[in-house]
């Protein structure tokens, strides 16, 4: 399966503005026999452990985000973000897969002066829940992603 | 998507007026048919315009620069 990298306007905190091209694909989501009626965007990130995704979207999946077993992780520079971890399916280029991902509220943080928004635009794909699913082939020259399927 | 339209998904300029919201993409990407302060208000917003399966994201005032999860 082949897939096109997405460009997005990356707003930086000093309130520059930059284009840059993400291994982002839009995927699905299941949980318990129901499907997520919209797509969302994820990315392919080999340098995350595990699947991580917008808590936000759990409601739509009539998925009780806090049932789930509690987890953690970080980033550079960052503390650490909570999240629950849930037995779902996602579903990429029309094919499910089992995968034990994180939801978190973490990912957008609000400002608690301002209101306003920062964090992730997107779900991250990481290592377990994805990497061992699919083989991935990275070609920024041609903005494509390839995804073959580990039988 | 998969093996069907290859060309680079251009979001840069389509999210430009877009900011501390969830928005509602139409299923080729090409517009952004609703927004709203949550996912399911956009959602509910963008099958109210006729689209039944949007593609869903949060569009915060900074997202950058990402450095790993």
């Amino acid at each position: 399966m082949n897939f096109p990298y997405t460009k997005f306007l990356e707003r930086l905190p000093d309130g520059k503005q930059r284009t840059v091209l993400r291994p982002v694909i839009r995927i699905g989501l299941g949980y318990r026999g129901k499907v997520l009626p919209a797509d969302y965007p994820a990315l392919i990130d080999s340098g995350s452990d595990s699947c991580i995704f917008h808590a936000e979207l759990a409601e739509l999946l009539g998925l009780d985000v806090e049932a789930g077993e509690p987890t953690g992780f970080r980033g550079m520079g960052h503390g650490e973000v909570k999240g629950f971890l849930h037995d779902v399916n996602v579903i990429v280029g029309g094919h499910p897969f089992p995968c034990r991902a994180a939801f978190s509220y973490g990912l957008i943080k609000r400002h608690p002066d301002t209101g306003r928004w920062e964090g992730l635009q997107y779900g991250v794909l990481g290592q377990q829940g994805f990497f061992n699913h699919f083989r991935v082939e990275f070609n920024l020259s041609k903005e494509r992603i390839e995804l073959k399927p580990l039988i | 998507m998969s093996n069907e339209d290859l060309r680079t998904v251009d979001l840069s300029e389509l999210l430009r007026g877009y900011t501390d919201c969830w928005v509602a993409l139409s299923a080729d990407q090409s517009r952004v048919v609703a927004s709203g302060r949550t996912p399911k208000e956009a959602l509910l917003q963008a099958q109210q315009q006729g689209e039944p399966k949007p593609v869903l994201m949060p569009v915060p005032s900074v997202s950058g620069p990402y450095e790993g999860a």
